[in-house]
């Protein structure tokens, strides 16, 4: 199989007034075509600056300060922003998480699908209109050439993040980042989305970041997984076996929580404490207050541990007898 | 930690980073001070008119008249100290813009809160007459109650008063009928608190930063405003000098007078930090 | 769409219906004319004579009755002061007015808006910087002050502008214009610049902010994500996204342009009809009064007419609520 994309050591730190925020501090990984990664995490654990880095989209304050970003080969990190845009859309995309949010209200979807499309091809207006026909299909938007000339709101949210996917879809993106698309949708209308993007990953051979905070959406579609806490990733693996053989305990804490994984009439049980301010992170691994494994040893920073394809990082790790219960 | 800091705390750290506010903060509160001890600070009370000698009018800069101390601004054609002049009508602006911008604040949020809590018929009824009104520019309806109501320092604060309570009205009303959905509000009602000890105790709190904001901006605009119709002739009969109305009188080539003028403008510097207010409030609701 | 622009012009019929009514209990209410009319040693036969004749001895409603009737046939009364209909006088110095304000409001903008743009864009830079020092002080002095300033210094200083006055003027259309000639141009630059510098510090902040907050949101970052460039974001998604506060602003802006043309053109004594109104109220011309505050408050429903059926035609949410 062939990598993609590869990050190595990836650092993006902000600088604020209160100090600097290591929002992602060194966190590697590889994607291989047709691949769907999974990046699970808390809110604040770096896995959406994670996705932005990726497109060298970090706002101010913010910064990559190390690491490589490897994109069909080439290094992204460094790049000057005419090269990155040239790639923006066309080698990576990115579908966000609202798509009211992200779809120009004041525009029609042809206005913002032709924007999007003569960004880095020219055309004419008849190859305009087939290609955003061709792809608002690919999407599964019923009478697309009709649709071309509503307005954003005349969608519903499905079908507006339907569209929003669809512009991703325009220059066939070798690597999607998609940072919690369906979150904001309805129940039903995640699990619809969930397989179309899982057989336009296969048909096409694009490859995904899928970001979120549930472990049970992203187990459902990712191949392999990836857990971030605290800007670091603390637990790397193939779906099935993180899911059924958790090393680190912080990703045993979170399938633990899942409703799915309680017995009827157990209390769910949940990850004492809350997420560290990234500001006042304590020495060593940053889990460590909130871990029920923690000892001395844990004020020294865990060297990551791999063993096969499986990589944590954490000085007591769960042995495989210490399976879910 | 940043949020175990008091509100106050946070705001003053933000505030005091930009140095143009800050400068601006330390010229209001001078001027403040000026206008309040203006007796005691100029040698000459303009208003008494057995210290005024016509020998000493239309002096220049400098000139030692015939009460023995310096004219540093020269006089005007009464013989006035134009230093003096100044300061006493630096006393009446702020004076007239503080108690125009209090009242109408006052006034303003009192309707605004009483729409947005009672509703229906009469809610609707109030607001489309502020509505009205802020479709009118506030200059113009000034400009027509002092020339309905006469010259003089109540009429000047009514005419005030009346173009800008709207404002208040308006941004008090938004809030409110915010504030009015959330839960806190319907809790409170279930108490035994009046209803109206629930719009003043619980919604109005609530409702105070928009309101704090519109207030320093409508105190400036009320202070300009003062400014303008007393240089249109409106404003305060000549025998009380505001601070523009003896202006209004000096020849252009009264330069000294026209710089020293300029000050007037610098009091909003510090009321200016609403721009991300005013941008909200101006779009419309969708 | 009909039924949202007949909805507008029953509301637009209403509020120009309660300004005649205010404005006549305002004006006519208040005060008594006769005393400002007839000369005080007039005999007690004559001023009856004239309450007669100008139905002042009827009923308040049956006034304003007749007020009104007048008002639909375009009859405003006649000038105490100028002996003229009031119609001819104001239209004979609209067109100055107008050009004005038309030409500080439109300027005001395009160069408001374009800095502020910038500012918003680059909020670092010391151009932004500048440009924001510039709009502090639009906003702080006030604008008779900015008008003697300018005088001050083009005009009586370097002597390069005229001081007040329109010029020469074209007649165009049975009515004068200044900015078509190149003396009235030199006559119009400075009460122009002085009547923008408030509107063009105003568009500027409002341009800022708009910009700083339009371009932190999801829309502009996902059309970054797609590739398309700043000038193409800026241009396309930016300026369509902050039309819609800078047209109700520009709407809103109008009338008080309108409104502070009276301290302008008494500064550059440019005879329009903010002169015309300020003359009028020192000399308590109530005619005149009453007719320019009619045709103002006019002029304003239009305004906001015309801004809710822009808007309707830029925002389609809006188009979509109202049908």
């Amino acid at each position: 199989m062939t990598k993609v994309l590869e990050v190595n050591e990836l650092k993006t730190h902000f600088f604020t007034r209160d100090g600097v925020v290591k929002a992602v501090d060194g966190v590697s990984f590889s994607l291989e075509k047709g691949e769907i990664l999974g990046l699970v995490g808390e809110s604040g654990s770096g896995k959406t600056v994670t996705g932005f880095s990726l497109l060298g989209l970090v706002d101010a304050p913010g910064q990559i300060v190390g690491g490589t970003i490897q994109l069909n080969g080439e290094n992204l990190v460094g790049l000057p922003e005419k090269k990155l845009r040239a790639k923006r859309g066309k080698n990576i995309a990115m579908i966000f998480q609202d798509p009211i949010a992200t779809l120009n209200p004041l525009l029609t979807i042809r206005t913002q699908m032709s924007l999007a499309l003569e960004a880095h091809a020219r055309m004419n207006k008849r190859e305009i209109e087939s290609r955003c026909i061709d792809v608002l299909t690919k999407v599964g938007i019923p009478d697309p050439a009709a649709r071309l000339d509503s307005y954003p709101h005349e969608f519903s949210g499905g079908m507006r993040q339907r569209v929003a996917i669809a512009i991703t879809l325009l220059h066939s993106p070798g690597v999607i980042v998609a940072d919690e698309p369906t979150t904001a949708l309805d129940v039903s209308i995640q699990a619809q989305i969930l397989s179309e993007m899982r057989s336009l990953a296969r048909e096409t051979g694009t490859a995904m970041i899928w970001i979120s905070h549930d472990l049970a959406t992203v187990s459902s579609l990712a191949t392999r997984l990836l857990v971030m806490y605290a800007g670091k990733v603390v637990e790397e693996g193939p779906t099935a076996q993180v899911l059924k053989n958790p090393r680190h305990p912080y990703t045993r804490g979170l399938i633990d929580s899942l409703p799915a994984m309680a017995k009827p009439g157990e209390p769910l049980t949940q990850i004492s404490g809350t997420t560290p301010s990234l500001l006042s992170l304590p020495p060593g691994c940053p889990f460590a207050p909130r871990c029920d494994r923690a000892s001395e040893v844990c004020v020294q920073d865990p060297t990551p541990e791999t063993n096969a394809d499986r990589m944590w990082r954490c000085h007591h790790p769960m042995q495989e007898e210490e399976a879910v219960r | 930690m940043a949020n175990t800091h008091s509100p106050l705390f946070r705001f003053w750290r933000e505030f005091s980073e930009n140095r143009l506010a800050v400068v601006a903060l330390l010229i209001v509160l001078a001027l403040m001070v000026l206008a309040l001890f203006a007796p005691y600070i100029v040698p000459q009370n303009p208003y008494d008119l057995e210290t005024l000698s016509l020998m000493d009018a239309r002096r220049a800069p400098g000139f030692i008249g015939s009460g023995g101390y310096v004219h540093f601004l020269g006089t005007d054609p009464q013989g006035r100290d134009l230093l003096s002049a100044i300061f006493y009508g630096l006393r009446i602006s702020i004076m007239i813009g503080i108690a125009a911008g209090c009242i109408a604040l006052v006034l303003g949020t009192s309707v605004g809160i009483f729409a947005a809590y009672v509703g229906g018929k009469i809610e609707n009824f109030l607001m489309r007459i502020v509505d009205l009104q802020l479709s009118f520019p506030a200059i113009l309806l000034a400009l027509v109650l002092v020339a309905l109501l006469g010259q003089g320092k109540f009429q000047l604060i009514a005419a005030l008063v009346a173009a800008q309570y709207a404002y208040f009205a308006r941004t008090a009303y938004g809030a409110a009928k915010g504030e009015r959905k959330k839960d806190y509000v319907e809790a409170a009602l279930a108490t035994p608190l009046s209803g109206f000890q629930v719009a003043f105790k619980h919604l109005l709190p609530n409702c105070m930063p928009p309101l704090i904001v519109v207030a320093t901006v409508q105190i400036a605009s009320a202070i300009s405003l003062e400014a303008t119709l007393s240089f249109l002739g409106l404003g305060l009969p000549v025998t009380e000098p505001a601070w523009h109305a003896h202006f209004k009188r000096i020849s252009l080539h009264d330069e000294r007078s026209l710089l020293d003028f300029g000050l007037s403008g610098r009091c909003s510097y510090y009321f200016d930090r609403g721009d991300q207010h005013c941008w909200r409030s101006n779009q419309r609701p969708v | 769409m009909l039924g949202f622009v007949i909805q507008r012009l029953l509301q637009a019929f209403l509020v120009m219906v309660a300004m005649s009514v205010i404005v006549f209990v305002g004006v006519y209410a208040i005060g008594n004319p006769i005393e400002i009319i007839i000369p005080p040693e007039a005999t007690e036969e004559i001023r009856q004579a004239v309450i007669r004749k100008l139905g002042l001895d009827l009923p308040l409603w049956k006034q304003y009755f007749i007020f009104v009737t007048n008002l639909i046939q375009g009859d405003f009364g006649r000038s105490y002061i100028y002996n003229l209909p009031v119609l001819e006088l104001i239209a004979g110095r609209l067109p100055a007015t107008l050009e004005l304000v038309l030409i500080s409001i439109i300027s005001a903008t395009v160069i408001g808006v374009t800095l502020g743009v910038y500012a918003g864009y680059r909020p670092n830079s010391i151009i932004s910087k500048a440009i924001m020092a510039l709009s502090v002080l639009g906003f702080s002095v006030p604008s008779f002050w900015v008008g003697l300033i300018l005088i001050l210094t083009f005009a009586v200083n370097l002597g390069v502008l005229p001081a007040g006055g329109r010029g020469e003027v074209v007649t165009v259309l049975g009515m004068d214009w200044s900015f078509l000639t190149l003396d009235g141009l030199s006559h119009i630059l400075l009460p122009a610049l002085n009547l923008a510098f408030f509107k063009l510090a105003m568009m500027i902040r409002l341009a800022r902010a708009g910009t700083r907050e339009i371009m932190l949101t999801d829309t502009i970052k996902f059309a970054r994500a797609a590739g398309i460039s700043e000038g193409r974001i800026l241009r396309r998604h930016l300026m369509k996204l902050i039309s819609v506060p800078i047209i109700t602003v520009f709407g809103l802006e109008l009338g008080s342009t309108l409104a502070f043309a009276v301290v302008t053109e008494t500064i550059f004594s440019w005879p329009g009809i903010g002169k015309l109104i300020i003359d009028s109220i020192t000399v308590l011309d109530r005619p005149v009064m009453v007719a320019y505050l009619i045709l103002t408050a006019l002029l304003f429903v239009l305004i906001n007419l015309t801004v809710d059926l822009v808007f309707a035609m830029i925002d389609p949410r809006i188009r979509a609520g109202a049908q």
